[in-house]
């Protein structure tokens, strides 16, 4: 179904040595214990990002709900994400 | 998962010419519910017809004033566009209050009104359902609402919706009863509430007996006053408190609603995304 489409993965967001805004947020917040989940969450934490509908925790919260996190790192993700956001310039 | 086949198409005609050619095949749009179907091993289909690149994806204005809306817009442009979220703010809240937006980026609107009930005995083989195959199980006695074993889900059988049609694009009149509340509440009668862009929370009763639906305008459990039929309930509903919406709800009735009636109402709103009134008039092909 999505034969040609264009798939950015966790790979695919550092550039040239320089990690993804959010993974710098991830790192600095400590935002995963295990791991396991944090591609999937980094990765749609830059689709939200890009899609620029929430703006408030609680709107990070609701739209990042699709991604469960089994350490409950929950706090810690939302905090990153608001950091990225500020570093990306893309928060009023 | 059992082996299948996986076909795509060019137009919607040749969509149906596809299905046509091939029993036991199935189109597949967001994917959302089919594949997890098949993954439960609920759906077996040998072939998936792909529609997902049908240029079905445009929102546009009626001369009535409604919306169509094409069958392959995803869930989340159809909840943020700016004609859904200004007319019918009650849909796109509804929603976006469905699973998650992951699933709502994918999830066409032509999917979210045929996908099939979300009960745990409905996905889980082992267990008796007549759901899962009701040609052979539980079929109502004069078979007014009796499913084929399609995707269809029972009232949109009864609305003369065939699994092997491409349904185009669904439309949302100015007046239309816009959300499912309730389920059949039994086998011989269907009941079902819906709120409505003119402002009336609705019920709708179809019953063997009497196949025509018939519909009373309700608003939080009584008859709507008739001077209220120009008001806006749905936005009343939508916006602030509770206790602001009974305040806004009060003058639309004889007598005011309860705060539990008003939070009971906006719940039952919020939660069921279905849509009951898209009018099934843009079918093509099919048996």
């Amino acid at each position: 179904m999505k034969d040609g489409a264009k798939v950015t993965t966790i790979e695919g967001l550092a550039t040239d040595g320089a990690l993804h805004p959010v993974q710098q947020a991830f790192i600095d917040h400590d935002a995963f214990q295990c791991g396991y989940c944090t591609p999937g969450q980094i990765c749609s934490a830059v689709g939200l990002i890009a899609e620029g509908r929430a703006k408030t925790a609680e709107e990070i919260r609701e739209l990042m709900s699709g991604n469960i996190c089994r350490c409950a790192a929950y706090p810690n993700i939302i905090a990153a994400i608001q950091q990225a956001m500020t570093v990306m310039g893309s928060k009023p | 998962m059992m082996n299948f086949e996986f076909a795509r198409c060019t137009d919607v005609a040749d969509a149906v010419r596809q299905i046509a050619a091939h029993p036991g095949a199935k189109f597949i749009a967001g994917g959302t519910n089919l594949i997890d179907l098949m993954k439960k091993d609920v759906e077996r289909p040998l072939r998936l017809i792909d529609i997902s690149r049908l240029p079905l994806k445009a929102v546009t204005e009626t001369p009535d004033g409604g919306l169509r809306i094409g069958a392959l817009v995803p869930n989340t442009d159809l909840a943020y566009h700016p004609l859904v979220e200004q007319r019918y703010p009650m849909l796109a809240s509804a929603i976006l209050a469905g699973a998650s937006q992951q699933l709502r980026n994918m999830a066409s609107t032509g999917g979210n009104l045929l996908q099939r009930t979300r009960c745990y005995y409905f996905y889980d083989v082992a267990t008796p359902c007549n759901k899962r195959n009701p040609a052979v199980a539980a079929r109502p006695s004069k078979g007014l609402i009796a499913c084929t074993p399609s995707s269809a889900p029972a009232w949109s059988a009864s609305r003369r919706i065939l699994p092997t049609c491409v349904w185009r694009s669904p439309r949302l009149t100015p007046r239309c009863v816009s959300m499912e509340a309730h389920a059949p509440a039994d086998t011989r009668t269907g009941m079902l509430a819906g709120a409505g862009r003119s402002g009336l929370l609705c019920l709708s009763r179809r019953s063997y007996e009497q196949p025509e639906t018939q519909h009373f305008p309700l608003l939080c459990g009584q008859l709507l006053a008739p001077r209220a039929s120009a008001a806006q309930p749905e936005r009343s509903l939508h916006c602030g408190t509770n206790e602001a919406a009974g305040r806004r709800l009060a003058s639309l009735t004889a007598h005011p609603p309860s705060l539990a009636k008003c939070a009971i109402c906006r719940q039952i709103l919020k939660v069921r995304t279905v849509c009951l009134s898209w009018a099934c008039t843009d079918l093509c092909g099919g048996r």
